[in-house]
């Protein structure tokens, strides 16, 4: 995997908090997860990919993170379904930013929310995810990158 | 005749016609080249390749189609690029031969050319 | 075509021919004996003028009987009589003859002779008595024309009518009677005919349409037999069948597996190329509008352009429920199809091939795979199993360590900087330590790897994005020792790995050593003699001491680290190159001794010295002069000491250029660190052109207890 094909996913996050007016959003160093123990929060918005590349990315954050997120984007309700919108939010905007990167060559999945880590089938044991420290205010969250070519 | 700027791709098709199946008239390995050549010789089969130094094989087979129509030709190129074959079979080529290729496919696809 | 359908069609042809034939000729029959009926209905009337004509005769005469000579009744009655008896007489003979008559509206009315044997002795009969009665009747007018006495000839005449009128009268009627039986025999003959021929036509009908059904039922049953055979085709073969035309659209029929391999609702009657538009790019898209193109163009070899086609192997996707996409391969054959000798569609086949793909791309990848194992192989035989396996742990262990560095949360530039650092020495470590086993591909990974920090070091603003190549770069390195440790692993399956002779090997020259121990510090040559020859150098290593003291494993390691820092050091920065030697009246190999001592219950000394130029004090302040970073007057001032601690600082180095062993700078500074977190201490000792000494201070850690509480 190149460093190309994983900046376009974490511009895609960025992408997305540039929407918020806060530019406080940083990125962290990244580093290398094993599959049998996957990086995650509460909330995690997958998208499958395919070609080149396949497996899948998602972006997952603590129910807090993503509370806060809401209220300052003006949103009142925090209910659990608009929790799960926004987080398949930010997916569809990473998904997005891929499609614009990549072209045809990639199919890319309509986000799927899910409480928690991703399904293994999603997450091939025998390979390392990439995970992206996303900080925003005192928060942390993470982009998590799983491909295989 | 054939037409190729690689003279070791020229000396390996005319190998191939061990069984004096074709009788080469003439070679040339570049279009303006095959152009000359085809007047004086007149082939009735050629193979093009189709990048060329000077005009390229594209050019060089409407021209040649210009002067002859029933001229028979095989383009013999690489496939890197299969928009420029089927451009080549639009100006007039009758049958492509992917490079690399066998003894026994360039006999062959001659003879399919001919019958 | 009409020629060639006739065959087909003939039986029907000739029934329509026969039924206008009979249809033409019943009319033509009509029309004569209509004809025939109309002229014999002119002989009936005729005939019964003829009657009335006879008693007209006869009435005429007995008239005249009555009145007187010279009246004008007279000469009326003489008229008629004149005129009854021309017209009798010239009907009388037509009917015998043949001629022309006056009809009742004065127009001339030609007759036939009457042909029936009643009709013809009547009017033979009639004829014998009008002869005598018609000379009786003529001698009367000539009497009235001389004008003799007419009485003798009137009562003559009379007397003949008395005679002949009735059966005068009688034969006119049979002639009537007989005329109008003909004609009427002949109206029952032309019915008979009508209906003859309306049944032969109604016949013909029912024939032509009989056959007709029947033929269009049989062709409808081989049309419909030949739709349920081609729809059987169509609904079971597993391929995508279809035809499209020379405009590119599909054509109505396709076999059902179509829709599945496509992943497309609605195929037929659309256009190829938008069905295709989601599958394949813009590019293959428009080759294929020119391939099939082509295909419809007769003067081009079919056979001879099968290597253009551009859809061989097309990807799809399919996405399923959870997100994840399946991926199929796609093969588009294309094959003309010929109606009447012309190109009129062009069939295309779609074929699943995935699984040829993928046993294609396994075979490929296990190919790769091969070759990179035999080059894995071959570098790896040379390296002693157990250090393999012993390398490989502490890589596992220090790619743990350097990506918990990196997981570690930071946000400023500073954190980062630091972060970097810490990492750099990490990787230099493990880098040593692939040097030492002479292990390449992790050694010069581990040196770009360092180039990469190294530019992090140097960037002005750090951000964590900035570390992106580096992480890269580790999983790439962390997955090709996962690649190394499943090959060792296997070659430890095929007894290989048989650890008996070197560890014979290693027992033997150092008697005293315990065998699990000595076996760890072997390396140590392998590096010696490695970084030696990369730098054309020659080195002869002497090392004591190693086997006498036990060491924490984990605390072995790290000082096997530190060692393998301040030999390369030694022969890199120390030990000069052979010629230099020479010249400076030294043996060619330069010596690097190590030991490790005990010196007291807790302590030891590791001991690295060199007899190579020893440390140029006036070059390292020049280069501290180049780096810019201190005042020039500082730098006149710095002390030997000052200028010690500059070599242990990040940063500075003397060699030449950046090369796998030496020129970074941070080796010594690892030292430094490494020494400070075990509570150690550094002495060292030079004389320029004689040699320079490393005297390390540490504690002995034989617990992972100690060791834990140190570390």
């Amino acid at each position: 995997m190149t460093e190309d094909v994983l900046q376009v996913f974490i511009d895609g996050v960025v992408r997305f908090f540039q929407h918020t007016d806060d530019d406080s959003v940083k990125v962290g160093t990244p580093y290398l997860s094993e599959n049998s123990n996957p990086e995650a929060f509460d909330v995690t918005g997958i998208i499958g990919i395919s070609g080149p590349y396949r497996g899948c990315v998602y972006f997952t954050a603590p129910k807090i993170f993503v509370k806060h997120l809401l209220l300052s984007m003006g949103e009142q309700d925090t209910r659990k379904e608009y929790i799960a919108d926004l987080v398949g939010e930010v997916a569809n905007t990473i998904s997005g930013n891929a499609r614009k990167a990549f072209g045809h060559e990639f199919m890319i999945s309509v986000p799927v929310i899910v409480e928690g880590a991703p399904n293994s089938i999603n997450l091939p044991k025998h390979l390392l995810s990439y995970v992206i420290p996303i900080y925003w205010k005192t928060y942390h969250s993470a982009v998590v990158i799983c491909l295989e070519n | 005749m054939i037409v190729d700027d690689s003279n070791i791709i020229r000396r390996k098709i005319e190998r191939c016609n061990d069984h004096n199946v074709f009788f080469v008239v003439a070679r040339a390995s570049n279009g303006e080249e095959a152009f000359r050549q085809f007047q004086i010789h007149r082939p009735t089969v050629v193979t093009m390749d189709l990048t060329m130094p000077k005009m390229d094989g594209l050019d060089c087979i409407r021209k040649l189609v210009e002067l002859d129509q029933n001229v028979k030709i095989l383009v013999v190129s690489a496939l890197s690029d299969k928009a420029t074959g089927i451009q080549a079979l639009k100006n007039g080529a009758q049958g492509f031969l992917c490079k690399p290729f066998s003894d026994e496919q360039l006999v062959q696809a001659l003879l399919e050319l001919v019958n | 075509m009409f020629s060639l359908n006739l065959g087909k069609y003939r039986g029907i042809l000739v029934s329509v021919a026969l039924f206008l034939i009979l249809d033409a000729s019943v009319l033509v029959l009509n029309f004569y004996i209509s004809f025939e009926i109309s002229d014999d209905a002119a002989g009936v009337n005729l005939s019964g003028r003829q009657r009335m004509l006879s008693q007209r005769i006869a009435k005429s005469l007995f008239t005249l009987n009555t009145v007187e000579q010279g009246t004008e009744g007279f000469d009326a009655a003489l008229n008629e009589l004149r005129m009854s008896i021309d017209l009798f007489d010239e009907t009388l003979r037509a009917f015998a003859y043949g001629g022309t008559v006056t009809g009742a509206d004065g127009s001339q009315v030609a007759i036939a002779v009457v042909q029936d044997p009643a009709g013809s002795s009547a009017i033979e009969e009639a004829q014998k008595i009008w002869e005598p009665y018609k000379v009786k009747l003529d001698n009367l007018f000539t009497a009235v024309d001389h004008p003799f006495d007419i009485d003798p000839t009137l009562s003559a005449a009379t007397a003949a009518a008395l005679a002949s009128n009735l059966k005068l009268l009688k034969y006119m009627n049979d002639l009537t009677v007989t005329l109008e039986s003909v004609a009427s025999s002949k109206a029952t003959e032309l019915r008979y005919i009508q209906t003859a021929g309306i049944t032969m036509a109604l016949i013909n009908f029912f024939f032509i349409v009989g056959h007709f059904v029947r033929q269009l039922r049989d062709s409808d049953l081989v049309v419909e037999q030949a739709r349920r055979e081609t729809t059987e085709i169509l609904q079971t073969v597993n391929e995508g069948l279809f035809l499209v035309d020379q405009n590119l659209i599909i054509g109505n029929q396709h076999s059902s597996k179509l829709n599945e391999l496509l992943g497309a609702k609605q195929v037929a009657g659309e256009k190829l190329l938008s069905v295709l538009e989601n599958i394949i790019t813009e590019k293959d898209a428009e080759t294929t509008r020119g391939f099939i193109e082509l295909l419809f163009d007769g003067r081009v070899k079919e056979k001879l352009i099968g290597d253009l086609n551009p859809l061989q192997n097309v990807e799809v996707f399919i996405s399923d429920d959870s997100g994840a996409f399946i991926a199929k391969h796609l093969k588009l054959d294309f094959a003309r199809a010929y109606q009447d000798g012309k190109i009129s569609h062009v069939l295309v086949t779609v074929l699943d091939i995935t699984q040829e793909v993928v046993l294609e791309q396994e075979l490929e990848k296990s190919r790769k795979q091969g070759e990179s194992q035999l080059e894995m192989l071959t570098s790896l035989l040379h390296t002693h199993p157990s250090l393999l396996r012993t390398f490989l742990e502490n890589s596992r262990r220090s790619f743990d360590k350097i990506n918990s560095t990196l997981s570690q949360p930071s946000k400023t530039s500073a954190e980062l900087r630091v972060k970097s650092k810490n990492i750099f020495a990490q990787i230099h470590n493990f880098k040593g330590e692939a040097a030492a086993l002479n292990l390449e591909y992790f050694e010069n990974s581990a040196h770009v790897m360092e180039d990469t920090l190294s530019d992090l070091v140097n960037q002005e603003e750090l951000v964590g994005n900035d570390f992106l190549q580096f992480t890269v770069q580790l999983e790439t390195l962390i997955s090709y020792a996962g690649q190394v440790e499943q090959l060792a692993n296997k070659l430890g399956q095929f007894g290989v790995d048989a650890s008996q002779q070197p560890d014979d090997r290693a027992q033997q020259p150092v008697a005293n050593d315990t065998p699990a121990q000595a076996d760890d510090w072997q390396g140590l040559d392998d590096i010696v003699s490695t970084v030696a020859e990369r730098h054309g150098k020659e080195v002869l290593l002497v090392k004591s001491g190693f086997s006498e003291i036990y060491l924490e494993p984990e605390y072995k390691q790290r000082i096997k680290e530190l060692s393998i820092q301040l030999l390369r050091n030694a022969v890199v920065h120390g030990v000069e190159s052979p010629i230099e030697r020479r010249a400076r009246n030294k043996q060619n190999a330069g010596r690097i001794s190590i030991h490790l001592a005990k010196i007291s219950e807790g302590e030891m000394e590791l001991l690295v010295e060199d007899d190579g130029h020893g440390i140029d004090f006036e070059e390292l302040r020049e280069k501290a002069r180049t780096l810019g970073r201190w005042k020039d007057h500082h730098i006149d001032q710095w002390s030997k000491r000052d200028i010690i601690n500059l070599m242990f600082m990040g940063g500075v180095s003397t060699a030449a250029g950046l090369t796998l062993d030496a020129g970074r700078g941070i080796g010594m500074s690892a030292v430094k660190n490494s020494v400070k977190e075990f509570g150690g201490k550094i002495l060292v000792t030079s004389k320029l052109g004689r040699y320079c000494r490393f005297t390390l201070t540490l504690p002995i850690i034989s617990e992972s207890q100690a060791m834990v509480a140190n570390g």
